[in-house]
């Protein structure tokens, strides 16, 4: 845990800033044997898109460690050690082969398993490469990605089968890929934080979604089997729109549509995206996205065009934006990454409606307990082929603004908590 | 010493990696002090080209040493520490002198030899500039080289001669530079490593050097009165071409020639360079070469005379990373090993026997220099020429009656003819 700043309680105040803390490690740091990377590394985590494997290898870097990933010509997909074990030399300059990869080095040919299949040079009676393994990775394409499991042998959970991935009438397109400077975990929690939306993508920087994000929601939040979602509920006319954003621990989140406006009543629309905060080191994130891109339409507004093209999300990233144009319009991406390489918590000053923030927190840090005391991390006890209910969406309810403005306050926060506890004890997608 | 990395004996085994070893300190840190550091410093080591030496003094880096280099009016070739003792300009903003260099801030100037020729600001009967001096270091010119000695005074060696660059009918041409963003050890002992020359410059990259480099030689490695080579012998129809390259202590190596290709018959021809690995720091190098140039017609390639191109494959083909990917040479292979090779995650097998012994003999130079004692490879006397031996030679012997008694015949050639070369230097004989 860091520690505290001082709390500056006088005008003119920077010189007490003396010592500065630490980031928290626990929560932050992901390289092989530290707490949050062992966690991270019980899950399966995407590391690129399934196209961006051509001839070549592709050179990467996930929670902390250099890798080289490839597709061989049977088409199976290997993820290993970016580095030889031989002499060293990175195969991101090796020869894709027949079965695995070949070091332009001195020919070592390695398998997707890791089995070294030639030795080149060596005698012919030499036995090194059958004792010998490369560190490899189990790799499994899913959805248009390649998705790792970096974790101990013996716990490799099955892939998880989540229940927004299957709706009827969607299909999944893998988006484009979202690279961060900083730490995953501010990148992670943004998703908590629905004020942000309200007053970073709406008041700050025009409607970067609809106008009527522009409205500070009563905030909730509740606990998912999963993880947690927010609550976010709004009077639109005599609507009342409840929208939830949920992540999935450790580092996924749904996030339901943000086209949604409150007009027209209808229910449980689902999310419009599945991400990935995946760490590329301590320093250094990529975000993965698989858009859900509806193909008949219903009372549930349906896909707008611009997201099956796989164009970005407003206000996601500073894309050729100049220095001056970012500070002028800043987005997420600013905001986030500006929060330092790693925001310090011991800096942070709290305030209510980081309730989500801090709530996530927890949950991660229960999982990175649950994993250094040798139990299961949630969201592993899963049997395979279960499918998981998941939760982000937006309802649109009528019902008739109170009275009062105090009184319609309750009435709406009451109107999302109810729905809420609804869709966590009987899901959509098993309670209908 | 580093320690290892775990023998890795199971597939998929990625995650076991957790405690990755530093580097070799002693073979790989050069800095003041460090043991390599003071080994490689009891050597003349070449450190610019004579006529990289203009009007202008010009910044180097060398065994982790900031330099400064010039040459004054009078011809003499300075090599001083790069700050100035005054206030610590640097000295490559100096006016080069009729005698020595000046310093650009105060004027203080400075003769080659570090001593202090003029303080022009200080009071006329001041005596600081008779008794400080600049950090100054001995240098020699020779074939267009300028060489330093950057070791302890008292154990400045003769300046070498090797019998390689009297050889009649040979002259001798200053060629190109390189430099390396990694550790001077993996530069050097790739020319240790003969395997590598048939797989990444013949098959990974087409053929870089002669279609004959292609086949993996029979190999042998021996140590010489200076050093180490390795003896590649490969069948060519009715011939065996024999081809030696040298390593000679501490990190000069002879290269025999790469147009070889064993179809004429010939004797020992000694080697078309003589180049020096000079570490810049723990995690630069340069390669600095001397070309073997033949005053007969066509016996040297017009390419190598020619001193503006470069041998094949030493840096990268191009700018674009794609390319470097689909045909990587020495570059990407040695780079790629890591900023300063990992040499407890290697994995050597008997093909790297002319790597291993090459670093048993700097390990034991090291050792002689901390025990006080002189090490292997210093030269007894400027005039006295040393053996070298590097080389091809090609002479008839059809083969042998089996595939296996051929492997053998090869072998033993090359020994012999080693053996031979040892009791009586093909380049001496000239002298007799």
């Amino acid at each position: 845990m860091s520690t505290r700043q001082p709390f500056l309680n006088e005008t003119y105040g920077g010189y007490q800033h003396r010592q500065i803390p630490q980031e928290d490690e626990e929560l932050t740091h992901v390289g092989p044997g530290t707490p949050g990377g062992e966690y991270l590394r019980r899950y399966w985590q995407p590391v690129i898109y399934s196209h961006e494997l051509t001839d070549l290898p592709v050179r990467i870097r996930i929670l902390g460690e250099d890798l080289v990933v490839f597709r061989d010509l049977s088409g199976h997909v290997g993820v290993m050690e970016l580095h030889c074990p031989h002499r060293g030399t990175s195969l991101e300059y090796g020869l894709v082969s027949e079965n695995g990869i070949r070091c332009c080095y001195h020919g070592w040919l390695f398998d997707v398993d890791g089995k070294i299949l030639d030795t080149p040079g060596e005698p012919p009676d030499s036995t090194l490469k059958d004792r010998l393994y490369q560190g490899a990775y189990p790799a499994e394409e899913h959805f248009g990605a390649v998705f790792v499991y970096m974790g101990p042998r013996g716990t490799v959970p099955p892939f998880p089968n989540f229940d927004s991935w299957s709706r009827p009438g969607y299909r999944i397109l893998a988006g484009p890929r979202y690279d961060y400077p900083c730490n995953w975990l501010q990148i992670a929690e943004n998703a908590m934080d629905p004020a942000h939306t309200a007053f970073l993508h709406t008041i700050v920087s025009g409607a970067q979604f609809t106008s009527e994000f522009g409205v500070l929601p009563k905030e909730d939040y509740i606990e998912t089997p999963l993880g947690m979602a927010y609550i976010a509920t709004r009077r639109v006319g005599d609507n009342v729109w409840v929208r939830m954003v949920e992540t999935i621990s450790p580092n996924m989140h749904q996030v339901s549509p943000i086209w949604e406006d409150g007009r027209n009543e209808h229910g449980f629309s689902g999310s419009m995206v599945t991400r990935w905060m995946v760490p590329r080191d301590d320093h250094n994130t990529m975000q993965l996205e698989f858009r859900h891109i509806s193909e008949v339409g219903d009372d549930i507004p349906k896909t707008p065009q611009w997201w099956s093209d796989g164009v970005m999300i407003p206000g996601q990233m500073p894309e050729g934006a100049s220095n001056e144009q970012r500070q002028r319009q800043p987005g997420d991406f600013d905001a986030q990454v500006g929060q330092r390489s790693i925001a310090r918590h011991g800096l942070e000053h709290l305030a209510t409606t980081d309730r989500g923030v801090t709530l996530f927190r927890q949950d991660i840090r229960r999982g990175i307990q649950a994993v250094k005391e040798g139990r299961e991390p949630d969201g592993l006890l899963i049997q395979e082929g279960e499918i998981i209910p998941t939760y982000a969406n937006n309802t649109v309810v009528r019902s008739p603004a109170a009275p009062s403005e105090d009184e319609d306050d309750i009435l709406i926060k009451d109107i999302g908590r109810k729905l809420a506890e609804e869709y966590v004890n009987n899901p959509p997608s098993t309670g209908r | 010493m580093s320690t290892r990395a775990p023998f890795m004996n199971t597939a998929y085994s990625g995650y076991y990696h957790r405690d990755v070893p530093k580097e070799n300190e002693e073979l790989t840190h050069i800095g003041p002090n460090t043991p390599c550091g003071e080994y490689l410093r009891r050597f003349w080591q070449p450190v610019a080209y004579s006529d990289e030496l203009t009007d202008l003094p010009k910044k180097l880096r060398i065994l982790g040493e900031d330099l400064v280099i010039y040459r004054d009016f009078d011809g003499n070739v300075g090599l001083l520490e790069l700050h100035c003792a005054h206030r610590g300009t640097s000295l490559e903003y100096g006016l080069v002198s009729q005698c020595g260099i000046r310093c650009c801030y105060h004027g203080w100037l400075f003769d080659r030899d570090g001593a202090i020729l003029e303080t022009p600001g200080e009071p006329a009967d001041s005596t600081l500039k008779d008794r400080l001096f600049q950090g100054a270091y001995p240098i020699q010119e020779s074939n267009g080289l300028i060489f330093a000695y950057m070791g302890p005074p008292e154990n400045r060696p003769h300046f070498p001669l090797y019998d390689s660059m009297i050889r009649p009918g040979y002259k001798m041409m200053p060629g190109q530079s390189y430099n390396y963003n990694c550790n001077w050890l993996q530069i050097a002992e790739n020319a240790m490593d003969p395997v590598h020359t048939s797989f990444l410059h013949t098959i990974v990259s087409g053929s870089q050097f002669t279609d004959e480099f292609g086949v993996v030689p029979e190999l042998d490695y021996v140590e010489t009165p200076a050093g180490v080579a390795y003896i590649g012998g490969r069948r060519v129809g009715n011939n065996v071409w024999t081809r030696t390259v040298e390593i000679v202590h501490p990190n000069m190596q002879q290269v025999a020639p790469v147009w070889e290709t064993g179809k004429g018959v010939h004797p020992f021809d000694g080697p078309m360079m003589t180049r020096w690995i000079v570490p810049i720091d723990d995690e630069n190098t340069m390669l600095i070469e001397l070309r073997h140039i033949s005053e007969e017609d066509e016996v040297t390639p017009a390419w190598w005379v020619d001193r503006g191109s470069m041998l094949p494959a030493q840096l990268p083909i191009s700018d674009d990373p794609e390319q470097q990917q689909r045909q990587p040479g020495d570059y990407e292979a040695q780079i790629s090993q890591r900023s300063i090779a990992v040499h407890g995650m290697e994995h050597l097998g008997s093909s790297d026997r002319g790597v291993t012994t090459y670093r048993r003999q700097i390990r034991q130079g090291i050792q002689a220099v901390q025990e006080g004692k002189d090490p292997l490879g210093l030269s007894p006397g400027s005039d006295i020429p040393m053996p070298t031996f590097s080389n091809d030679a090609v002479i008839e012997a059809p083969p042998a009656a089996t595939p296996e008694e051929d492997v053998e015949f090869i072998k033993d050639i090359g020994r012999r003819q080693f053996e031979a070369y040892i009791a009586d230097p093909p380049n001496l004989r000239h002298l007799k």
